[in-house]
C-alpha cells in the first residue's frame, strides 16, 4: 500500500480540482459535477484514515462515512437535478449567472 | 516508504494519473457530456484506488451508485437541459480568479499534509485489510441511528426530486 | 487457486500466461455462446410462428451465426457526419467491457471459476450497471432521434428493475447466510459459488419463489427482452440506441446483449435452481456438474427467447408503473418478512411459504389489474391537447426547424 502522504496529497489535489470546477463553471450540472469530484476526494481521504488508522485507534469509523456520504451524494444529485430541470423550464438556462432574479 | 516501491503502489499512481487527468477533463471540456464521460473515468479511478485501499464493499457501491445511477441521472439532465442544441460560453468571468483560488487551496492543503506528523502504522504491510464482517458491524450496531435517519432523509429527497421535476397542473 | 485452463494441462505456469488464457477462455466462450444462442433464438422463434427458421447455411442451419458474424465483420464501418466522434466509437466498448468482466465470479461448476469473489453478487450488478453507460454514449452521440429515445428508455428501464432485482437478492442472500450460518460461516453468503454449495438438497426457488419471479422480470428488462423491449422497438424506435450503427460495432451491441443473456441465466440457475449442486449434490464430479449447469441454462434460456413470440408489448408508462408500483413494494416487504423470519429463527419452509404467499399476492393484484377496465385510473397518459407553452425568459430564440 502507499504511503498515507501520498494518498492525501492525490486526494487534495482532486478536491482542488473540484473547487476549481466550481469557481470556474457557469452551467449548473458541471458546478454539481464539480461538487461529486469534492465529495469523491474527501471520502476518499476518509477511507485512507481508517484503513491506516485502525491498528491505532481500532475502529473503521471513516468507511462508515464514506458509504454515507456516497448515499448522501445520491440524494442531492438527484433533488439538485430536479432543481436544475426545473430551472430550466422556467428560465430556459441552466447557467447559474443568468438564474439572478429573487423571484421571477 | 521504508517498504520500497511495491506493485501496489505502482497501480495506485497510475490509478492516481488517471483519476486526476479525468478529474482535469471534467473542469476543462469544452463539451458538458464530455465532461460527464470523464466523470465516469474519474469515478472508475477513485473505485480503483478504493480497492487499493482494501475496501472492496466501498468500490462496489461506488460503481453501483455512482457509477450507473449517478451518472445516468446526470446524463439525463443534461439532454433535459438540451446541451447539445445551445453550445455557449462553458466558463464564467471570473475563470484566472477561480483558478487561482484553486491553486492557493491546493498548497494550503498539501502544505499542512507535509507539515502533520501523521499517526500511522511502522509499516504499510502491517495493515490488514478491511473486511465486510467489520463494515456491516460498524454500521449496524455504532451507526444504526443515522443509517436510519440516512434510510428517511433519501425517501424524502426521492420524493422532493419527484416534486421538483414533474409539470405543475396548470403549468400546461 | 481455482484454476481453469492449468486443470486440463496439468503443469503449473507463471501468473501472466495463466490470466492471459483465462482471457482468452472467457473470449472464446463469450463468442461461442452468442454464436450458439443467436442460432437458438432464430429455431425457437421461428417454431412458435410455424416457421423452420435458417437450414441453408450448414447443416440444419448451424452455420448461419458464423455467416452473419462474417458478413458483419466485412460490412462498412459506417459514421454518420454529425455524430459525435469520440462518444460514437467508443459506445461498444463501454456497453461490452463491464458485461466481460461479469464472467469472473460465474460458477460453472464446483471449481470452474475465474475467482471465486466474496462480493461476487454486488460485484455482478454493480459492474453490469455500468453497461448502460454505453447505450447512453451510443443513443446521445449517434445525433439521431430515435437512437436517444432509445437510450433514454434503456437507462430509465435498466435503473428502475435494477432496485427490485438487488432487493430481491438481498433477500436471497439473508436465506443463504441463514443456512450457512449454521455451518458457521454466514459471511461467505455473498459469494455465488457458497450460495450454490449451499443448495444441495433445497433449490432457493423452493424458499423464494417470489425472489425467482422479480429477477426473472428483471432479467427480461434489464435485456430489453419483450414484454420490455420497448428501448429497441422497431415499430416505435427504429432499433433503438444501435440505428447508427454498422458492421462490427453494431456486432458489439449485439455480443454484448447476448453474453448478458447467458450470464444473467447463469446467474439465475446458480442462485434459484441449485446451479451445479442440486440434486446431486457436490460429489458427482465435473462432468455431471457441467451437465447439470448446461440443463438449467438451457431451459431458462429456452423460457427467455420464447417470451419473445409470447408476450406482446408494455407501454413505457406500464413498464416504469409495473416496476416501481408493483415490483418495488413487494421486494422490499420480502426482505422485512425474510428479517422478521430469519430473526427469530423460523424454520425454512416458514421462508418458503411467505415468500410463496406474497407470489399469489402479486399474481392477484396483476390480475385485479389488468381486468380493470380502461378509464378506471388506468391510463395516467394526459389526453386533453396540451396548449402550447410560453416561455418567457428573455434569452430564449427559435429553434430553426428542420435543423436534423
Amino acid at each position: 500500500m502507499p504511503p498515507l502522504e501520498h494518498i492525501l496529497v492525490v486526494n487534495a489535489v482532486l478536491f482542488a480540482i473540484g473547487v476549481m470546477g466550481v469557481l470556474t463553471r457557469r452551467n449548473a450540472v458541471l458546478i454539481l459535477l464539480s461538487v461529486e469530484l469534492m465529495l469523491n476526494a474527501v471520502s476518499l481521504n476518509m477511507v485512507a484514515f481508517a484503513v491506516y488508522g485502525q491498528v491505532d485507534f481500532g475502529n473503521i469509523t471513516g468507511v462508515v462515512f464514506a458509504f454515507f456520504i456516497i448515499v448522501i451524494a445520491a440524494a442531492e444529485v438527484a433533488l439538485a437535478l430536479g432543481i436544475v430541470v426545473r430551472t430550466f423550464r422556467n428560465r430556459a438556462t441552466a447557467n447559474v449567472d443568468e438564474v439572478n432574479l429573487l423571484k421571477w | 516508504m521504508e517498504d520500497g516501491v511495491t506493485a501496489t503502489q505502482v497501480v495506485f499512481w497510475i490509478l492516481a494519473v488517471v483519476m486526476l487527468i479525468s478529474a482535469i477533463g471534467v473542469v476543462t471540456a469544452g463539451n458538458i457530456v464530455y465532461a460527464a464521460l470523464f466523470f465516469i473515468a474519474s469515478l472508475a479511478g477513485v473505485a480503483g484506488i478504493y480497492l487499493i485501499l482494501t475496501v472492496e464493499f466501498i468500490a462496489l457501491v461506488q460503481l453501483l451508485i455512482y457509477g450507473s445511477a449517478v451518472v445516468i441521472l446526470i446524463l439525463f439532465a443534461l439532454m433535459l437541459t438540451r446541451a447539445r442544441e445551445r453550445p455557449q460560453a462553458l466558463f464564467g468571468r471570473s475563470r484566472p480568479l477561480g483558478i487561482a483560488a484553486a491553486l492557493g487551496l491546493l498548497a494550503a492543503l498539501i502544505g499542512g499534509i507535509v507539515a502533520t506528523t501523521w499517526t500511522t502504522p511502522e509499516s504499510t504491510s502491517a495493515i490488514e485489510p478491511v473486511g465486510l464482517q467489520a463494515i456491516g458491524d460498524a454500521i449496524f450496531t455504532l451507526w444504526i441511528v443515522p443509517f436510519i435517519i440516512v434510510g428517511v432523509l433519501l425517501s424524502i429527497a426521492l420524493d422532493g426530486a419527484i416534486m421538483l421535476a414533474s409539470p405543475d397542473e396548470d403549468d400546461n | 487457486m481455482d484454476l481453469v485452463l492449468s486443470e486440463f494441462a496439468g503443469v503449473s505456469m507463471p501468473a501472466w500466461i495463466d490470466a492471459l488464457l483465462r482471457v482468452i477462455f472467457i473470449v472464446a466462450l463469450m463468442t461461442i455462446m452468442a454464436f450458439a444462442l443467436i442460432y437458438l433464438e432464430r429455431k425457437i422463434l421461428a417454431r412458435f410462428q410455424a416457421r423452420v427458421g435458417p437450414t441453408r447455411t450448414g447443416p440444419v442451419g448451424t452455420l448461419q451465426s458464423i455467416a452473419d458474424a462474417l458478413k458483419l465483420i466485412t460490412k462498412e464501418d459506417v459514421r454518420p457526419i454529425t455524430a459525435d466522434r469520440w462518444a460514437f466509437e467508443l459506445a461498444p466498448y463501454m456497453a461490452f467491457v463491464p458485461v466481460f468482466l461479469v464472467f469472473v465470479p460465474m460458477p460453472f461448476t464446483e471449481t470452474w471459476f475465474i475467482r471465486d469473489l466474496n462480493l461476487g453478487l454486488l460485484f455482478v450488478f454493480g459492474v453490469l450497471g455500468l453497461n448502460i453507460v454505453g447505450v447512453v454514449m451510443a443513443a446521445w452521440g449517434s445525433d439521431n432521434k430515435y437512437a436517444l429515445l432509445g437510450g433514454v428508455r434503456a437507462a430509465a428501464q435498466a435503473i428502475s428493475y435494477e432496485i427490485p432485482m438487488l432487493l430481491i437478492i438481498v433477500a436471497v442472500v439473508m436465506v443463504a447466510a441463514g443456512r450457512l450460518a449454521v455451518d458457521g460461516d454466514a459471511s461467505a453468503a455473498g459469494s455465488i459459488n457458497a450460495i450454490v454449495g449451499d443448495q444441495t438438497t433445497t433449490p432457493y426457488i423452493l424458499l423464494q419463489p417470489l425472489g425467482f419471479f422479480i429477477f426473472i422480470i428483471g432479467m427480461l428488462a434489464e435485456l430489453h427482452r419483450p414484454p420490455f423491449d420497448m428501448p429497441i422497438a422497431e415499430s416505435e424506435v427504429v432499433g433503438g440506441y444501435f440505428v447508427e450503427y454498422s458492421g462490427m460495432r453494431w456486432g458489439m451491441f449485439f455480443l454484448a446483449e447476448y453474453t448478458a443473456l447467458f450470464l444473467l441465466v447463469v446467474l439465475a440457475s446458480s442462485l434459484f435452481l441449485g446451479g451445479w449442486n442440486w440434486p446431486f449434490g457436490a460429489d458427482v464430479g465435473l462432468g455431471l456438474q457441467i451437465v447439470l449447469t448446461f440443463v438449467k441454462t438451457s431451459v431458462l434460456i429456452v423460457l427467455v427467447i420464447g417470451s419473445r413470440a409470447l408476450f406482446p408489448r408494455l407501454r413505457i408508462d406500464q413498464l416504469m408503473s409495473f416496476s416501481w408500483k408493483v415490483l418495488l413494494p413487494f421486494s422490499i416487504i420480502q426482505v422485512i418478512a425474510n428479517g422478521i423470519i430469519l430473526a427469530y429463527g423460523g424454520p425454512d419452509w416458514v421462508v418458503g411459504l411467505v415468500s410463496f404467499g406474497l407470489l399469489v399476492a402479486l399474481g392477484g393484484l396483476v390480475y385485479y389489474i389488468m381486468s380493470r377496465k380502461q378509464g378506471e385510473g388506468t391510463r395516467t397518459v394526459q389526453t386533453t391537447p396540451a396548449t402550447p407553452r410560453v416561455i418567457t425568459a428573455p434569452e430564449v430564440t427559435p429553434v430553426e426547424a428542420g435543423g436534423d
